[in-house]
């Protein structure tokens, strides 16, 4: 994970309206907040009470590969944003050559959005989807 | 290791297939799509020839009686392990208890009928006359000689590295090696030994007609509908040795193309011969679906074949580099 | 189509198939038997399948170029020498008629013979084992009277036991197990052609005779 892709996804969750997002990768964990000035000792003042989500995740690309949304089978997306995903589920697919590696979901969950194209091609540790905790 | 739940008729234990036992009149067997069992085979890290199960009557359902890794491949018949969907041509570890599902073959960018399941280190049946495909004809190899029952019981071999719980797939070669005529799927033709005695309208229509899969299609022969193709005389030939992939033409002129459980010799003229490298291809046809003849020639039959050989090649090398696996060959 | 070369075509990329010419003979089967015994040495060859005054060359590999084989086995052709198979003399009882040949009937009709004269026709010769093929242990028998040739059916029976003995067209034969069949079954037999379990499998190899003795007919 490069400061460029730190960037990426800070401009994304002001896109997506999301303040706070918790990324894992098979050597880092990383949380981010944002539009909070004030360090994170002073939690309870910026958000309002009875309303502390847990953290939405996203999903890094375990391996370099062609980024796709679809099985190169389907026409339909592995997960569209807003389904339902079971732990393991391959929310998207990294291609090397006929080889297809899934990104799959760290836990059970919503599919967020697609935070890079379908068909790019990736490094490894790239975020790649965001993934919403379930509605408790 | 897996219980047959629940299958339609006609799943059966294939590999590869039996060569070398024609001169006792033992046909082949073997796999429709043969390049969807040995990527199988390549996802699980197992060996070229261990067998897997060929299943072309849906739903099918298995449930897994032990911890194993297994594979996918063939038709996408939107699988599931439990609730988890999988994608197509893929593997995955199942634990004891899970039940694997297989639906109707979806009709998408690849059409396709037969599914097939293979497990980490072969499905674990005797070797009979050198190999483990069902010989229906016969009544041996395979599970006893005979088609899959609800409450079978089959093994695995010892899985190559069973210990990996890695999920993966390959993209389908059906992608990746496209054949289509227009906008049918295709198969490469080389002319055989009658092909001179038959009319030029047979010929004309042989290579430009459309091709219809009748339901009388099965891994005997796929009997194939469309202009008949009749000859200037009527021929006549002493039984001999045949092949799948021959094209016999019966005198009502209907194409009838020999499958992997053809018997292994036949009378009836030959007018061409799908080439081996595409008998996958007609293996998947869905019965109702139409395809179309393309005429060939050796050297590029000879290259289709190498072609291949190469995708599953670069399919083992890429799986083998995913694994991080060894062989000791 | 009787010419006096030997024909040879592809049966695509898996095998090319060898066709003696002439009339159908005992004679040109020995040097077929000869030509496939000195094929299935050469290394690009799987197996030596004969047929009818034919032989079957299966590749273990695809050749890049087929001619240099096809003129190998045009040479090895004419060097061929007649080889008489020293073939194991086999008997088989037979019930002719009723139940277990249904198509009696039918070779009767055709014939114009009454069911003793085709039993008696049937069961006179030794028929030569030419070649095995169809399905697991069937033999293609050389050898029968032509006055009992009954042309194929027209509907091919769904199956046929394993031990039913049939004349289609020029030629009788003894299937090995149940199965389909357009011959017309004119009775049967007990023996065991095939079992997956012996070395070699097949009961009868090239060059074995066979004899129909006559354990029953039911008129």
């Amino acid at each position: 994970m490069t400061f460029d892709q730190l960037h990426d996804i800070t401009a994304w969750m002001a896109d997506a309206g999301i303040d706070e997002l918790e990324l894992s990768g098979p050597s880092f964990w990383l949380r981010l907040g944002r539009g909070q000035t004030q360090a994170r000792d002073g939690q309870a003042s910026a958000q309002p009470p009875g309303a502390s989500k847990p953290p939405c995740q996203v999903v890094t690309a375990p391996t370099v590969g062609v980024f796709l949304h679809r099985h190169p089978l389907h026409a339909a997306m592995l997960a569209p944003e807003g389904a339902r995903v079971k732990a393991g589920q391959a929310l998207g697919l990294l291609r090397i050559g006929s080889l297809l590696v899934p990104v799959t979901a760290p836990s059970d969950g919503i599919a967020g959005a697609m935070l890079i194209a379908h068909e790019t091609v990736v490094g490894y540790g790239t975020a790649l989807v965001a993934l919403h905790p379930l509605e408790r | 290791m897996i219980e047959i739940v629940t299958t339609g008729a006609l799943a059966t234990v294939q590999d590869r297939g039996r060569d070398g036992a024609l001169k006792w009149g033992v046909g082949s067997s073997g796999a429709l799509d043969d390049l969807a069992l040995a990527a199988g085979n390549i996802l699980l890290g197992n060996d070229e020839d261990a067998a897997g199960i060929e299943i072309q009557i849906f739903p099918f359902q298995a449930r897994f009686t032990a911890d194993c890794v297994f594979a996918i491949t063939g038709a996408d018949c939107a699988a599931t392990l439990d609730d988890l969907p999988l994608p197509p041509w893929w593997r995955q570890t199942a634990k004891a208890g899970q039940i694997l599902n297989l639906g109707l073959p979806r009709q998408g960018a690849w059409s396709a009928s037969r599914a097939y399941l293979c497990l980490g280190g072969g499905v674990d049946v005797p070797q009979v006359l050198g190999s483990r495909s069902t010989q229906m004809r016969g009544a041996f190899g395979g599970l006893d000689g005979r088609a899959l029952r609800s409450g079978d019981r089959l093994r695995a071999g010892p899985a190559n590295n069973a210990t990996k719980h890695v999920s993966f797939g390959l993209s389908p070669p059906a992608l990746d090696l496209p054949l289509m005529a227009g906008d049918l799927p295709a198969v490469r033709v080389l002319p055989a030994a009658e092909y001179d005695q038959y009319t030029e309208a047979a010929h004309h229509a042989l290579w430009n007609d459309v091709w219809r899969v009748t339901p009388q299609s099965n891994r005997y022969g796929y009997r194939l509908e469309g202009t008949p193709l009749l000859p200037v005389t009527p021929i006549e030939t002493r039984s001999h040795g045949i092949v799948p992939g021959v094209i016999q033409v019966p005198p009502n002129g209907q194409p009838i193309v020999q499958m992997r459980d053809a018997q292994p010799s036949g009378g009836y003229p030959k007018i061409g011969v799908v080439i081996a490298a595409d008998l996958w291809r007609l293996g998947q046809a869905p019965i109702g679906s139409r395809i179309r003849f393309i005429r060939t020639s050796w050297d590029d039959a000879i290259a289709a074949g190498e072609q291949t050989a190469r995708w599953l090649a670069e399919a083992r090398r890429l799986v083998d580099l995913h694994c991080g696996w060894t062989r000791s060959h | 189509m009787i010419s006096d070369q030997p024909r040879i075509s592809l049966l695509g990329t898996s095998a090319l198939l060898f066709e003696a010419p002439g009339a159908t003979e005992l004679a040109t089967q020995q040097r077929i038997w000869a030509l496939a015994r000195e094929a299935e040495a050469w290394p690009e060859i799987r197996e030596a399948v004969p047929g009818m005054n034919n032989l079957m060359l299966s590749f273990s590999s695809p050749p890049r170029r087929c001619e240099p084989i096809e003129t190998r086995l045009r040479e090895a052709w004419q060097a061929a020498m007649p080889l008489p198979v020293d073939g194991r003399l086999i008997e088989l009882p037979v019930v002719y008629g009723g139940d277990g040949g249904p198509h009696m009937a039918d070779v009767i009709a055709h014939t114009g013979l009454d069911i003793d004269q085709i039993v008696e026709i049937h069961s006179a010769p030794t028929y030569v084992v030419y070649a095995l093929g169809s399905h697991p242990g069937y033999c293609y028998l050389g050898g029968m009277d032509q006055r009992i040739a009954t042309p194929r059916r027209k509907t091919p029976v769904v199956s046929i036991p394993g031990g039913a003995v049939s004349i289609g067209g020029a030629q009788t034969g003894v299937s090995a197990s149940d199965g389909p069949s357009g011959w017309n079954t004119i009775g049967t037999t007990a023996m065991q052609f095939f079992d997956p379990a012996r070395d070699p499998p097949a009961l009868l190899r090239p060059g074995d005779a066979l004899r129909f003795r006559i354990a029953e007919v039911i008129r």
